[in-house]
C-alpha cells in the first residue's frame, strides 16, 4: 500500500513538474499550406467512403437545415475550406474596405435621423480618410453646428487616449473634413476613432463616433511586387504572387478570381509563415470549383490584399498595401480543371469523429430536434 | 502531515490538468465576458452525459485580439488529437469563433458551431461608443460596429465546420427595436448579423440574405418573441444540453 501510495506520490511530482514548465504557447497560425487541402487529387484512389455530395449553393441555402452534421460537413466540403466559389451576392468578398454605418434615429426619438461614416475603413501610409456627416428630418437633409469633432488613437490597454481636434466643413448641409493620419508619426498598426458632437434644431446635441484601420508606411509589414506567374497544378488554378516581405510571420492573403466576362468565379486565401525577402505565394483556385462553374478562357485578379496577424497584439492584423493592378492568366480550356473532390487527411479525421458522433447519436446539430 | 499531504496529492490524481481523449462542449460568452456563466442573459455550461463542458476564458472587455488569441488557446487545449469538440457562442462570442477560425491556421476537432444571437457581423450599437466613456459595460462594447466585423476578417474561412445559427425579433429595453439597428433584431444584434449574413442589410428573418460560407439558420427561421437575453441558453437547450429554455 505505502508502495502504492509513493507511486502516485512520484507520479503527481513528476507531473506538477510539467505543469510548472513554460506553458505550451498557442498553436502558431504560420504552418505551412497544407499541398494536399487546397489540390484536387483525381488520381486518389478510394479515400472517399461515398460519391460526392452535392454542395450547398455558395451563398447559403434558403430555409433552414436540416442535414446531420456529418452531411453537413461533407457538402460544406466538397472544395477546401480556403477555396470556394464567389457569387455576385459575396458583398463583403467582392467589395472589401466598405463602411457600413446606416442613417440611424437619434438619441432624442425626434424624427431626425443622421449618418457620420466615411469613405473607408483601411488607411495606409499617406493616404486620407474624408468622415462625412449627414442629418435629415422627414428625408431632408438639415443643417448643424459641430460642438465638438476630434480624432482619437485607440488604446486597447490602459484606454489613455488624447483628442486630436478636428475642423469640419459643410457644404449642401454635409459635414466633411479630411484627416491625414500620417501627421501623427504613428509606428505601427493603430485603430483610430473619429468622434463628432453635434446640436440640431432647437438645441439637441448628439454624439457619433465610428473607427477605422491606419497602418503607417513604418508599419507595412510587405508588399505585392506586382510579378505574377500562373499555371495549373494537380488540377487547379495556381497562381502565384511575389510578395516582398519587411516583416516575417504568419501572414492573411485574400483574392477575387473573375472570368473574361468580369463574372466573379472564386475566392482563395493564403494562411501560412511567409519569411523575409521577396516571396511567391501560391494563390491555389481549386479545380473543382472552376470545372463546376465550367469556367474557361482568360481569368483576372481582384480585391488582392492581406495582412500580417500579431498574435494578440490589439489591433493585431498589420495591413498591406492592396494590389491596385491588373493580372490576367493566359487562357485555359474548361477540361484542363478537375473535377475531383477535395480530400486531405484533415477532412478523413473530421469524417472519421462525426461519423462516431453520429453513431453515437449525440450532438446532431440541424437534424437533431 | 506528511501522510495526509500524501493522500490528498493522491485525491488530486483524479481531477487532470490536461485535456484526456474525449468530447469538449466548448462555451463562449457575449461581449463584456471572460466566461460563459453569468452576466447579462445569465447562463450555465450545457451537460450532455459522458461529455465535458468549458467555460471559455475569453476575456471580451478590451479587444478582440484578445478575445481571438486566448479562444485559440482553449481550442489548442481541448479540440486537438482524439478529441472533438462542439462550440456554443453567445452574441459577440459568435464573432470571437469566427475570427479565431479565419485567422489561425490550426485545423481544430470542431464538430460544428452553435451560435446564438451572434454579433458577428457587428452591431451598429456596438460602434458608437464616446471616448472616455464605458459604452455596455465594457472598452470592446464600444468598438464591435459592422464595419469593425465585416472588414475585420474573412468570415467565410471557418476551417470547412458549420456554423449554425439562431436569432431572434424579442423587444430589449432600452434599445427599442427599429430604432438603430437594421430590419428584425433581438434588441441588441440585427437578424442580418445573427444569421451570418454576407451584407448588413437588414432582413425581416434569418433565413433571408446571402449567407457567409458554412453558415446555415438551424431550428427556426427566427424565435419570434425571444430577444437578445432569452437566447443565450437557446442553442444549448436546442442541442440537448439544458431544458427550460424559453
Amino acid at each position: 500500500m505505502l508502495a502504492l501510495v509513493v507511486v502516485l506520490v512520484v507520479s503527481i511530482w513528476r507531473h506538477d513538474e510539467d505543469a510548472t514548465a513554460p506553458s505550451t504557447p498557442p498553436a502558431s497560425p504560420a504552418t505551412a499550406p497544407r499541398a494536399d487541402a487546397s489540390r484536387s487529387s483525381p488520381g486518389r484512389p478510394g479515400a472517399l467512403p461515398e460519391p460526392s455530395p452535392v454542395p450547398d449553393p455558395a451563398h447559403g441555402i434558403a430555409g433552414v437545415s436540416t442535414d446531420d452534421p456529418l452531411t453537413a460537413y461533407r457538402k460544406a466540403n466538397v472544395y477546401p475550406p480556403t477555396s470556394r466559389p464567389l457569387t455576385p451576392q459575396m458583398t463583403d468578398l467582392l467589395h472589401p474596405n466598405t463602411r457600413h454605418e446606416e442613417i440611424r434615429d437619434t438619441d432624442a426619438g425626434d424624427g431626425v435621423q443622421y449618418q457620420f461614416t466615411a469613405d473607408r475603413y483601411f488607411v495606409l501610409g499617406d493616404e486620407t480618410i474624408t468622415p462625412t456627416l449627414e442629418v435629415r428630418r422627414d428625408g431632408a437633409r438639415i443643417p448643424v453646428t459641430i460642438l465638438r469633432s476630434f480624432a482619437a488613437v485607440l488604446d486597447y490597454v490602459t484606454h489613455d487616449e488624447k483628442p486630436i481636434p478636428l475642423t469640419y466643413a459643410a457644404v449642401d448641409d454635409v459635414s466633411t473634413t479630411t484627416f491625414a493620419p500620417a501627421r501623427l508619426a504613428l509606428t505601427r498598426q493603430s485603430t483610430i476613432g473619429m468622434y463628432i458632437e453635434f446640436r440640431y434644431g432647437a438645441g439637441t446635441a448628439q454624439r457619433a463616433h465610428f473607427d477605422f484601420e491606419y497602418t503607417p508606411t513604418a508599419g507595412i509589414p510587405a508588399r505585392f511586387t506586382g510579378a505574377f506567374t500562373d499555371a495549373v497544378v494537380d488540377g487547379s488554378l495556381v497562381i502565384s504572387a511575389g510578395v516582398s516581405v519587411t516583416k516575417p510571420g504568419p501572414y492573411v492573403i485574400d483574392v477575387n478570381l473573375y472570368d473574361a466576362s468580369d463574372q466573379p468565379v472564386a475566392w482563395t486565401r493564403y494562411k501560412g509563415d511567409l519569411t523575409a525577402g521577396v516571396r511567391e505565394v501560391p494563390l491555389v483556385f481549386f479545380g473543382k470549383v472552376l470545372a463546376d462553374a465550367k469556367s474557361a478562357g482568360k481569368f483576372h485578379l481582384g480585391q488582392l490584399r492581406g495582412a500580417r496577424f500579431d498574435v494578440g497584439h490589439a489591433p493585431d492584423l498589420e495591413q498591406m498595401p492592396p494590389f491596385t493592378g491588373a493580372y490576367e492568366t493566359r487562357s485555359y480550356e474548361a477540361s484542363v480543371f478537375s473535377d475531383a473532390e477535395w480530400d486531405s487527411p484533415d477532412k478523413q479525421h473530421m469524417i472519421e469523429l462525426l461519423t462516431e458522433q453520429k453513431n453515437r447519436g449525440a450532438h446532431q446539430g440541424a437534424a437533431g430536434k | 502531515m506528511k501522510l495526509a499531504q500524501i493522500v490528498l496529492a493522491a485525491a488530486t490524481l483524479a481531477i487532470p490538468t490536461v485535456a484526456d481523449a474525449g468530447v469538449f462542449n466548448i462555451h463562449v460568452g457575449g461581449i463584456c465576458s471572460t466566461q460563459w456563466e453569468g452576466g447579462k442573459g445569465g447562463g450555465y455550461l450545457g451537460n450532455w452525459a459522458g461529455e465535458t463542458s468549458i467555460s471559455a476564458p475569453v476575456n471580451q472587455n478590451d479587444s478582440m485580439a484578445t478575445a481571438t488569441a486566448q479562444l485559440a488557446s482553449t481550442f489548442d487545449t481541448y479540440c486537438t488529437g482524439g478529441n472533438v469538440c462542439y462550440v456554443y457562442a453567445y452574441s459577440n462570442g459568435g464573432a470571437t469563433v469566427s475570427r479565431t477560425l479565419s485567422l489561425y491556421a490550426t485545423a481544430w476537432n470542431i464538430g460544428y458551431v452553435v451560435a446564438s444571437a451572434s454579433n458577428e457581423g457587428g452591431s451598429q450599437l456596438g460602434g458608437t461608443g464616446w471616448l472616455g466613456e464605458v459604452f455596455g459595460g465594457c472598452y470592446l462594447a464600444g468598438h464591435i460596429g459592422p464595419s469593425d466585423h465585416r472588414n475585420g476578417w474573412n468570415h467565410n474561412d471557418t476551417h470547412g465546420r458549420t456554423v449554425g445559427a439562431i436569432g431572434g425579433n424579442g423587444w430589449l429595453a432600452p434599445y427599442a427595436q427599429s430604432s438603430v439597428l437594421p430590419g428584425h433584431d433581438d434588441g441588441a444584434v440585427s437578424t442580418a448579423s445573427a444569421s451570418g449574413n454576407s451584407s448588413s442589410s437588414g432582413v425581416d428573418s434569418l433565413c433571408n440574405g446571402a449567407k457567409y460560407s458554412n453558415h446555415q439558420i438551424w431550428w427556426s427561421c427566427e424565435y419570434g418573441s425571444l430577444n437578445h437575453y432569452d437566447l443565450k441558453m437557446k442553442g444549448v437547450c436546442n442541442d440537448g444540453g439544458a431544458s427550460g429554455c424559453k
